[in-house]
């Protein structure tokens, strides 16, 4: 598989140690990732990447701007109103929950996630 | 494997290091009621960040102490919980608990005694009491006592599909039938039917992937003329075989987990109840004539990326592992240090290398005090201190990779308001330049890419008029040759129209009509000032800000600019810069007693003229010099600067600087970066040598022709001269056209 084909990830982190983590599982299942450190970086990354990512994994909790509001700005984007969201939150309650899907998010991973999880989830939107 | 995770521990502990001390700040802003919502979330943050990371290392007992102390902080956060001073101090108490943990896990500090943990769990739980019944998060709520929370030690292994094949027996499989209609919801939210299809598929082991039958129910589907495009209409029915003892249910409700409020789907077992209560068989049998059974083409799985089956092999090593990496954790620790005290170290190390150099000239020079012995222990020393500045340089550098990335940006930008199709292309992100270079490289970039978009790429039907792609390409590389850094700016644009830069640059006075100009000198205008050849100023190079500013802030930087361009197949823009703002290497002239610094980057030659026979005087009564055939104003600097007269010395060979005088004058011609030049009339050059550069205007105010100071080997203060200044004045006075006519009576 050459680099071209990859399927590239946009990972939405503010803790470097989830970038980290994110970085490594998901370079070793074959993805090619990119990552933003808040939701106005994940915006920027968002849109000057070429190609353009197929997927994005996102923190809620963050600064600048959080994941809801990053989730409600990418759907206004039209050239990925329609590019699966993956909430990755420690926040189980269902009233967040119900907020990232009515913002327009494709599914969610609770942390601690173990990288099979991450990787079935990546998959279950990119096929 | 190892390595990376070591270094994403590393990572964690230096965020630790940062978090701690912000969560430190919050609760002091809180406890002196200066804190605002943001403080509250910072913290929470804080102490969140640091459970997750900890989670995914399997640092256990920090992840339990601060997952209560988070669900403290929610308390706070939510406004359930009012900080008083015991809260207040309780937070702070368990701060000082969170940090000990930490160097726990580090191992640079004792294991912390459990008793203290509890007392301090049971202080924090005490205040997620007081929040009330019903706090914020269910996680708070539910689980006060985190017994339950098991953190899960991130599995880094490759994926292993092999797991999802285990229990796959000999005995003839069940069939499960999975129905499923997506709302459009569903669509609007990112998801797909065919994600759900090839979720099911998965299921499978590889070999039976084939086995399982999918039929799409279209009986909802309207006339095309009455189809909403973003309705979703379609259902499906999936059969699977599940194999005996396989948690095929189970695994088909996570396939759905995320869609049960936008897709109504149900599962069945072949034989059982399910498919009784289900009225869909049926229905689906009567559109299965019309519908053909659509097994998932075997290339749409192929795309799936999957991870190699080679590193399955390891997987099963990394429960064991983060306890290992943690041990040799301490020995490559790295610190943060303040920007100022690296700047410090720099100059001093400047300093350094201009004593040793003084050191070394004296012995050298001196013949009395010449010996090889003492020489060859100084060129060790010598050796040495270029070491050390390299080393404190590396210290500083860092890769030009964030301002060439943020250029995409620029380039994206700029071609969608110049409606063009442009593709920057960058080589050598990862070279490494100092700091302070990095940050004022960013506005001379944006512009000359603006630039490049605007002049140079030409439209795309003009491209394809020529021949070349309609999509332009720029490409923005670095690399470093001899101890300076490079970068190009290359287009493959339509060059530059030597003949319209003539005219235009004519037409606005900056050269004299029927100046013969080489190539190169006509395209060096466009840096003049005041030059533009577009004929209205468009949106993106227009700002305001010619390529004469880019050209100043590169020269600023210390830097040239260069330009080839070959018609019709595009320019090259060339920047050489130093590696570093805080040392140059300098030419020492005499001058009336006082010993100055010029850039040698600035210095074109050393000449020495004949009074009589090269200096001429213009009409205006300036002195201009004819060196190579070509006139060059004179600037007798001493005069420039003015410098007083130093008190009998007139008969000093060195003072007949002065045109009309008898004899010879030493002249350094200099040159600015729009190829103006000027002739340094200066008494003696005493040395060259790498100089320190100390502001001026910092320590004392600014002064024409200077651009900063630096101390000598000898402990005197010495100014370094500002060439681009000093010519800009020096033809500001003379008449190009006087210039020209002197250049043809002396040719």
């Amino acid at each position: 598989m050459t680099a071209e084909q990859k399927v590239r990830v946009l990972t939405v982190d503010d803790s470097r140690t989830m970038q980290g983590v994110l970085r490594k599982a998901l370079s070793e299942a074959g993805y090619d990732v990119i990552q933003g450190g808040d939701g106005v970086e994940g915006l920027e990354v968002l849109q000057q990447a070429s190609p353009a990512p197929q997927a994005i994994i996102t923190d809620i909790n963050m600064p600048r701007m959080d994941g809801f509001q990053f989730i409600e700005a990418v759907r206004k984007l039209e050239a990925f109103s329609r590019i699966p969201i993956i909430c990755l939150t420690t926040e189980t309650d269902e009233e967040k929950k119900n907020r990232a899907r009515s913002l327009g998010a494709t599914g969610w991973i609770a942390k601690p996630f173990n990288a099979e999880k991450l990787v079935w989830a990546i998959r279950r939107v990119t096929a | 494997m190892g390595d990376v995770m070591d270094d994403i521990l590393k990572i964690f502990f230096e965020e630790c290091d940062e978090l701690l001390p912000e969560l430190e700040r919050g609760l002091g802003e809180i406890s002196e009621e200066e804190s605002s919502q943001e403080t509250i979330n910072a913290i929470f943050r804080a102490v969140h960040s640091i459970k997750g990371g900890a989670a995914s290392f399997g640092l256990d007992r920090l992840v339990r102490f601060a997952h209560v102390y988070e669900s403290a902080l929610d308390g706070l956060r939510s406004g359930k919980v009012e900080p008083d001073q015991a809260i207040i101090k309780t937070f702070f108490l368990a701060m000082d608990v969170l940090s000990d943990l930490v160097a726990e896990a580090k191992h640079t500090g004792d294991e912390v005694d459990e008793g203290r943990i509890d007392e301090n769990v049971r202080k924090l739980e005490a205040i997620i009491g007081q929040g009330g019944d019903a706090p914020a998060s269910s996680e708070v709520g539910e689980t006060p006592v985190p017994e339950d929370f098991t953190p899960v030690t991130v599995d880094l292994g490759g994926f292993d599909f092999d797991d999802h094949a285990e229990g796959f027996g000999e005995t003839p499989p069940q069939r499960l039938t999975v129905t499923f209609r997506p709302h459009s919801e569903l669509y609007s939210r990112g998801d797909d039917a065919r994600n759900l299809l090839l979720g099911l598929q998965e299921l499978l082991p590889v070999e039976e992937a084939g086995a399982m039958d999918v039929v799409c129910s279209t009986q909802e589907l309207p006339a095309l003329v009455d189809l909403p495009a973003e309705d979703a209409r379609l259902g499906w029915t999936v059969r699977l075989p599940e194999p005996p003892g396989s948690a095929l249910e189970e695994d088909i409700q996570a396939v759905f987990d995320w869609v049960g409020d936008v897709c109504d789907f149900q599962i069945a077992r072949d034989g059982q109840a399910g498919e009784a209560v289900e009225p869909e068989p049926a229905e689906d049998a009567a559109v299965q004539e019309d519908v053909p059974v659509v097994p998932v083409p075997a290339e749409m799985v192929e795309s799936v990326p999957q991870a190699d089956p080679a590193p399955s092999a390891p997987a099963s090593a990394p429960a064991s592992a983060p306890a290992k990496i943690g041990r040799k954790r301490e020995q490559n620790a790295s610190i943060r240090v303040d920007i100022g005290r690296i700047g410090m170290l720099m100059d001093m190390v400047g300093e350094m290398v201009i004593g040793q150099a003084s050191l070394e000239s004296a012995l050298t020079r001196d013949g009395a005090l010449y010996d090889p012995e003492l020489l060859k222990r100084l060129a060790v020393i010598k050796t040495l201190t270029r070491d050390i500045q390299e080393a404190v340089m590396a210290i500083r550098a860092q890769p030009v990779r964030n301002v060439f990335q943020r250029m995409q940006r620029v380039v994206r930008e700029a071609s969608s308001l110049a409606n063009k199709d442009v593709a920057l292309v960058l080589e050598g992100e990862e070279t490494e330049v100092d700091r302070t270079l990095i940050e004022n490289l960013t506005d001379p970039l944006t512009h000359m890419l603006r630039n490049a978009v605007d002049h140079g790429i030409e439209s795309p039907q003009a491209r394809q008029a020529a021949g070349k792609p309609a999509q332009g390409t720029i490409w923005l590389s670095a690399r470093h040759r001899s101890g300076r850094i490079l970068i190009e700016i290359r287009d493959d644009g339509g060059g530059i129209n030597t003949r319209r830069v003539l005219q235009t640059a004519i037409k606005r006075g900056i050269v004299a009509s029927g100046a013969s100009l080489g190539e190169n000198e006509i395209n060096e205008l466009i840096f003049a000032p005041g030059f533009s050849t577009a004929e209205t100023v468009s949106d993106l190079s227009g700002r305001g800000v010619g390529m004469d500013v880019v050209k100043q802030a590169i020269q600023n930087l210390g830097g040239r600019v260069n330009i080839q361009s070959t018609p019709g197949k595009g320019t090259l823009f060339t920047l050489s810069l130093p590696l570093t703002l805080a040392v140059l290497d300098g030419m020492l002239i005499e001058c009336r007693g006082s010993t100055m610094v010029v850039p040698v980057s600035s210095v074109v030659e050393l000449v020495t003229v004949q009074m009589k026979k090269d200096v001429y005087t213009i009409p205006d009564g300036s002195h201009v010099v004819s060196v190579r055939g070509r006139c060059i104003p004179l600037i007798y600097l001493g005069d420039e600067l003015t410098l007083p007269e130093e008190n009998g010395t007139q008969e000093e060979p060195h003072h007949m600087g002065r045109a009309g005088e008898e004899g010879q004058m030493i002249v350094l011609v200099v040159e600015n970066e729009a190829g103006a030049r000027a002739a340094l009339v200066v008494d003696g050059v005493r040395d060259q040598a790498q100089v320190v550069i100390k502001s001026i205007e910092k320590n004392y105010r600014q002064i024409k022709g200077v651009s900063a100071a630096t101390i000598l080997g000898d402990g005197s203060v010495s100014l370094i001269l500002d060439v681009s200044t000093l010519i800009v004045s020096a033809t500001k006075r003379v008449d190009t056209r006087a210039l020209e006519a002197i250049a043809e009576r002396a040719a």
